[in-house]
């Protein structure tokens, strides 16, 4: 570590390569961070794309735009794009640009192996997209359509090397969020300026130390599971055949990453509320100790309910009980943070720029995310719901109404941290309510479906089902306006948006509520 | 406040993570009290397992935690 450090500390920033070997060689986390959100917003651009194209398809009952295997090959592709090239590179792009700054860190622990984990994801997506754009060149790559959860048997009997491929992707990324999971641990536990204390460490770098503990247990799960997959499918090993291992094997082990996963996801979304929110509600956050203890809590909590998963699946109902035990009980942490978010606000002096209006919104849509999530935590409840779109629509609340207006609200906040500009506020107010529209339109009339029986991946459905389908759609083409204003306004603003003339373009300071990062940014103006 | 003592500013931030404790509880007795499937050696003992696993690592978290942060402000 030390003459990583040494040897990449030797370089002052007029030393550094400029133009492209700048970026192809750079080491220094704020290089980093933005690679891994310019990279981040690609991916998403990719998944939106497919989930727009399944939407228009689920206009009308029948199959009439796309080919059903062309479908399934979108969602596929949709679930494992969102959630391992979009999710946790954005999540992890924030965490690496800014928790130095927030914690008086000079880089990361492990500067190289930051960039390493960086490289590792464009070679991983390139491997997962390849069923797509390697189809027409080769016939026996096409795309993988067994869903982003891989079940077997399903998985091991397809026959694409499109499996393989994406496989083969996944292991890279998982890689990679293992090493920036230890980078940003050391980071924060040896890195650190001796004023910051752990009473003295900010909610978002708490959360994200959080989010990089889960991982480190959850991503070599999947790892495992990866890898043994790929041994059944191609050398005639029996860890998840019929005769073999089983397929509940796969689902335990599965869902023993994936339920971690859905908090490794969030917690970055709770972090940044907890950052941000405070500052536009003119007073610090209410009983932070308990938004620490809480974030801890869903770390270890987070473990402990994968089987809610798997209801339906015939385990043992005592088995199944403390299952249900444990996901009721981790609705008490993720509650008080509501709590204590809604407790900032009453009698602050509330301010509604763009960054404060999507974490608002994020808690207006996390609270229909996580109710909905108690709700399937009754494993009677759950019979009726399981594999339905009522699952589609809870999941959405908490990622696209959750994690995703988090991330808009950080890159508004830290706009003029990252880019020396101002963003247009006009076009971002715009975006927020296209946004905040289009979710409810979307995701609720998921949860309607889904109580009315809908179930999940399937091209084509009974006529009963057509209107609030025509609904969900039409919400999710409110979403992308929004997503394309949003482009529009960042990409404008970046050029051409009016030069930040301050330091503290919040006015922080006045309200005792600056943080280092903008300490950082006015020394370095 | 020194890391022994617990005010009941702190004690109400405690009591978040506390008040998960306590779920877990009550649903593991109200298990074994009312005992709907019977007690199985195997079965009955994989789910208080997987009940008090979690209590017990959260316990122990949320004590460590508590200690760093009160360690810091004597």
């Amino acid at each position: 570590m030390t003459d990583d450090r040494a040897s990449v500390a030797k370089y002052s920033p007029q030393d550094r390569p400029t133009g492209m070997k700048r970026w192809l060689t750079t080491v220094h986390h704020r290089d980093i961070g933005l690679m891994l959100g310019v990279y981040a917003v690609i991916a998403f651009l990719v998944g939106g794309v497919a989930i727009l194209l399944m939407r228009t398809e689920l206009l009308s009952p029948e199959a009439t735009f796309l080919a059903v295997g062309t479908y399934n090959a979108l969602f596929t592709t949709h679930g494992v794009t969102m959630l391992f090239l979009f999710g946790h590179p954005i999540a992890f792009g924030f965490a690496i640009y800014f928790i130095p700054l927030l914690i008086g860190a000079r880089d990361m622990a492990f500067p190289r192996i930051n960039a390493v984990a960086f490289w590792l994801l464009p070679a991983g997506a390139l491997l997962i997209w390849a069923g797509f754009y390697l189809d027409p060149l080769a016939p026996e790559i096409t795309p993988a359509k067994m869903g982003w959860t891989m079940y077997t048997p399903l998985s091991e009997q397809m026959n694409s090397l499109g499996i393989d491929l994406m496989l083969l992707g996944l292991n890279l990324t998982e890689i990679s969020g293992i090493m920036m999971s230890i980078n940003i641990i050391v980071t924060v536990f040896v890195e650190r300026a001796e004023s910051v204390t752990w009473g003295e460490l900010d909610l978002f770098t708490w959360s994200m130390l959080a989010v990089s503990g889960l991982a480190l247990f959850a991503f070599p799960v999947l790892e495992s599971v990866i890898i043994m997959l790929l041994f059944d499918r191609n050398f005639g090993t029996t860890f998840f055949t019929v005769d073999g291992g089983g397929p509940l094997l796969f689902q335990h082990l599965f869902w023993f990453f994936g339920h971690p996963e859905v908090y490794i996801l969030v917690l970055p979304a709770f972090g940044l509320t907890s950052m941000i929110l405070p500052r536009f509600a003119g007073r610090n956050m209410v009983a932070p100790r308990a938004m620490v203890y809480t974030t801890l809590a869903i770390g270890i909590l987070g473990y402990g309910l994968w089987v809610h998963h798997m209801f339906t699946t015939g385990v043992d109902p005592r088995v199944k009980f403390s299952f249900m035990a444990v996901s009721l009980a981790i609705a008490v942490p993720s509650s008080v943070k509501t709590f204590n978010w809604i407790g900032t606000l009453y009698n602050g002096d509330v301010r509604l720029p763009a960054p404060m209006l999507f974490v608002v919104g994020f808690v207006a849509n996390f609270i229909v995310g996580g109710i909905t999530g108690v709700m399937t935590a009754s494993i009677p409840f759950d019979y009726v719901i399981h594999d339905t779109h009522f699952i589609i629509g809870h999941f959405h609340y908490i990622f696209a109404g959750g994690l995703l207006f988090t991330i808009w609200g950080g890159i508004y906040y830290w706009f003029p941290l990252l880019t020396g500009r101002l963003y247009n506020k006009l076009l971002a107010h715009l975006q927020f309510w296209l946004a905040m529209v289009g979710v409810q339109l979307t995701f609720f009339s998921l949860l309607v479906l889904g109580m009315q029986g809908m179930p999940r991946r399937y091209a084509v459905y009974l006529p009963e089902f057509s209107t609030f389908n025509q609904i969900a759609t039409l919400g999710s083409y409110l979403f992308a306006a929004a997503v394309l204003v949003w482009l529009v306004n960042v990409s404008y603003s970046w050029a051409n948006g009016k030069p930040v003339d301050s330091g503290d373009p919040w006015g922080l300071e006045e309200r005792g509520l600056l943080t280092p990062e903008w300490r950082w940014f006015r020394e370095r103006q | 406040m020194s890391s022994d003592s617990i005010d009941a500013w702190e004690l109400g931030q405690l009591l978040t993570n506390v008040m998960s404790m306590v779920i877990l509880a009550v649903l593991a007795v109200s298990l074994v009290v009312l005992s709907p499937w019977g007690i199985d050696p195997l079965y009955s003992t994989l789910s208080h397992f997987f009940t008090f696993w979690p209590l017990l690592l959260l316990a122990i978290i949320t004590y460590i935690a508590r200690e760093k942060l009160a360690e810091e402000e004597k």
